[in-house]
């Protein structure tokens, strides 16, 4: 049998890190859970918005759950079991919604509570964007998790390039992220780049594995098993198509 | 000038800001995924491609080869270098190649080479590369061939230079190398243009078998892929040595094979729902079969051997074009048609279904498989039977362009299993009109057969 021991890398996935009991000290777990929600809150706030509340009380819900979340940062064992950061947070959120309405008013309007760099303007301009209307909360809650974890994944592939200095590289290759074919083809993007057409057809190639890596890694940091990252990217895949 | 709102190419929003801005995140994702199951992609994110190593300076080769006369540098690729040399003593021209320094590095290398580089040497067949010696020096891996003049298949594919006919004249003489070679135990496992040389006369020689086990650590978890970075083109690899790479046999050959021919037919290799070789080229309809056939998902569908390959081939370009005999099975609509299950939770309908549907003496017998789906969906062929007393009704819809339609309403319907859906439902089968007749002929078929099982 092949080794199938994770790698390194995989070892001590973000959510896994939150989730496992005993899996790091507790200063850490809230570390990784901040940078986790940090990331995640716009599907949060999707949801919200598609549940019916309006901007300003999404905001508001949003933040206070994801303080509450964050303050508690203990995640109950229930929940510990749930293999997924995201099915974790639709959940939690239900939760909370839920209390919230039990203890009514105790959710104080515009409490000031800033958890995450949550934006509300930009958030409504991304949902006016992808046209919402008609899906359900939780499909447009799993829609956009897609979006955001890909939008991260392309964000921290262009600051990769930027840094070792190939941000004209990554620029002028961005759209082949769709496939092979940008517009007046690979020879034109070689000429602008004072390249050959071969060296940039490899360096494309190279792109899109590269984003394969780190898709592979983000996916991850979302799951406590990483040998469920194909599992979840067909999952976004589905969300997506 | 504005941005394109949708995406050319499945119609998807496009996001107009952020990281994402103009891409489509579906084909993003879909691209992702497709690399993510390449066994290329390492997590690691020093991923490294051995073809920017700088070269060897010549003079260390010439160093290091006294008995050799080193002349030039004639390949290099992910396998390593090679270099066209003359062997001094016996005024012989070979070729040296030098395994990537980064393939050796693997612990598990070098038995993995020994192993494999003396099954190679054993091999002694016409259309196999010769292996006269192998072994280590100076921390280089090298195999010493015979040196095969002439152009690789891929030059000739580039240049246009086969047609039909050609392509036909090589595919025996490319199975009767693997079919030597799979009878010595040796499976290639990286069959592709490059590695399939063409001499002057036409003769067929082929190239680097087994280097990819060698070098790839075929077997290993894919994942640890630092070393099978440098395996072969995924477009030709079959399913299993990505999915299943323990279980990779000599059928996976086959199917690189069948990727071959049908690059040779069309120019182009085949990409989830491929048109078969005679809807894009003027050749032979029964071709399809045979490209089909080498191309099926699970290697018990394919040719069994390379032999019968060959002898399918052969078929072809002997046997003028004879009517189907008459039996009890009808195939039809034969290949390529499109299958979609209305009131099903097949697939969710993401994914197109293609396969064929046959008549046994049960019923309808309908074998089907998704396609254009990214490889992590490990496409299985599925069989939906439907015994004659389930079927409600069929329906020829024929069209004057397009595709036709076969519309099967039957009394329960059970697509996915264990998650059986038990009500009526349609099957519904669009077919190409060249099949029509083929459909009118199974559709009379079923109805004879009812006929029979309510009399």
């Amino acid at each position: 049998m092949p080794d199938r021991s994770p790698s390194p890398h995989f070892a001590t996935t973000r959510w896994s890190i939150v989730a496992r009991a005993g899996a790091g000290a507790a200063p850490e777990r809230g570390a990784a859970l901040a940078e986790l929600c940090e990331l995640y809150w716009y599907p949060v706030y999707a949801f919200a918005r598609r549940r019916g509340a309006d901007p300003t009380d999404a905001e508001d819900h949003v933040q206070a759950f994801f303080a509450d979340l964050l303050e508690r940062g203990d995640i109950a064992r229930a929940d510990r079991e749930r293999g997924r950061f995201r099915s974790f947070l639709l959940a939690a959120f239900n939760n909370f919604e839920s209390k919230a309405r039990e203890r009514e008013g105790a959710l104080k309007r515009g409490g000031g509570q800033r958890a995450v760099s949550l934006d509300g303007a930009e958030a409504e301009r991304r949902l006016a964007e992808i046209g919402s209307d008609a899906e359900d909360p939780e499909r447009l809650f799993l829609r956009t998790w897609a979006l955001t974890l890909l939008e991260v994944v392309v964000e921290r592939l262009g600051r990769e390039y930027e840094d070792s200095g190939r941000g004209d590289l990554f620029a002028a290759l961005r759209p082949t992220l769709v496939g092979d074919g940008v517009d007046g083809g690979l020879a034109a993007v070689a000429e602008a780049l004072g390249s050959t057409e071969g060296a940039v057809k490899v360096a494309a190639h190279r792109l899109r594995q590269r984003f394969a890596a780190l898709l592979r890694r983000e996916v991850g940091e979302t799951l406590v098993d990483p040998d469920e990252v194909e599992d979840e990217v067909r999952g976004l895949f589905e969300a997506l198509a | 000038m504005q941005m394109p709102v949708h995406c050319p190419r499945c119609g998807a929003h496009l996001p107009a800001r952020g990281a994402l801005a103009g891409l489509c995140p579906a084909c993003v994702l879909r691209q992702g995924a497709i690399a993510l199951a390449d066994p290329l992609v390492a997590d690691d994110m020093a991923s490294h491609d051995p073809s920017t190593d700088p070269p060897i300076d010549l003079a260390e080769v010439r160093r290091d080869f006294p008995q050799l006369e080193i002349i030039e540098l004639i390949g290099r690729g992910g396998m390593g270098l090679v270099y066209r040399a003359r062997q001094r003593r016996i005024d012989r021209p070979v070729a040296l190649k030098l395994l990537s320094p980064e393939a050796a590095a693997d612990p598990a290398f070098a038995e993995r080479f020994l192993t494999e580089a003396r099954a190679l040497a054993r091999l002694q067949h016409p259309n196999v590369v010769t292996v006269h010696d192998f072994g280590e020096l100076g921390g280089r891996y090298f195999l010493l061939m015979e040196y095969v003049e002439g152009c690789s298949l891929r030059r000739l594919l580039d240049e246009r230079a086969i047609d039909p006919q050609r392509a036909l004249a090589l595919v025996p003489a490319i199975c009767a190398g693997l079919e030597y070679a799979h009878g010595q135990g040796v499976v290639h496992r990286d069959i592709k243009p490059e590695n399939i040389l063409v001499q002057p006369d036409g003769h067929v020689v082929i190239v680097d078998f087994g280097l990819a086990r060698m070098v790839g650590s075929a077997g290993d978890d894919l994942r640890l892929t630092r070393a099978s970075q440098i395996m072969g083109t995924p477009q030709y690899m079959a399913p299993e040595q990505i999915h299943r790479p323990l279980e990779v046999d000599h059928r996976a050959d086959v199917y690189a094979l069948g990727v071959v021919l049908y690059e040779m037919l069309t120019g182009e290799v085949p990409r989830g729902r491929y048109a078969a070789p005679s809807e894009r080229v003027d050749v032979d309809p029964r071709l399809d079969e045979v490209v089909h056939r080498s191309l099926q998902g699970e290697p018990r569908d394919r040719f069994q051997s390379a032999a019968e390959f060959a002898a399918a081939i052969e078929a072809t370009r002997s046997a003028p074009t004879v009517p189907a005999p008459a039996r009890r099975v009808v195939r039809a609509p034969g290949r390529g048609f499109r299958l979609s299950f209305v009131n099903s939770n097949q697939y969710g309908g993401l994914w197109n279904l293609e396969g064929t549907i046959s008549l046994d003496e049960d019923g309808l017998v309908i074998d089907h498989r998704p396609q254009g789906c990214p490889p992590f969906y490990v496409p299985t062929t599925r069989t939906l039977r439907i015994p004659f007393d389930e079927i409600v009704s069929i329906e020829l819809r024929p069209k004057w362009f397009g595709r036709s339609r076969l519309d099967l309403r039957v009394r329960h319907l059970t697509t996915l299993d264990g998650f059986p859906q038990q009500h009526p439902g349609t099957v519904r089968i669009d077919f190409k009109r060249a099949d029509g007749e083929h459909a009118a002929e199974l559709v009379a078929a079923v109805g004879k057969a009812l006929e029979g099982h309510s009399g």
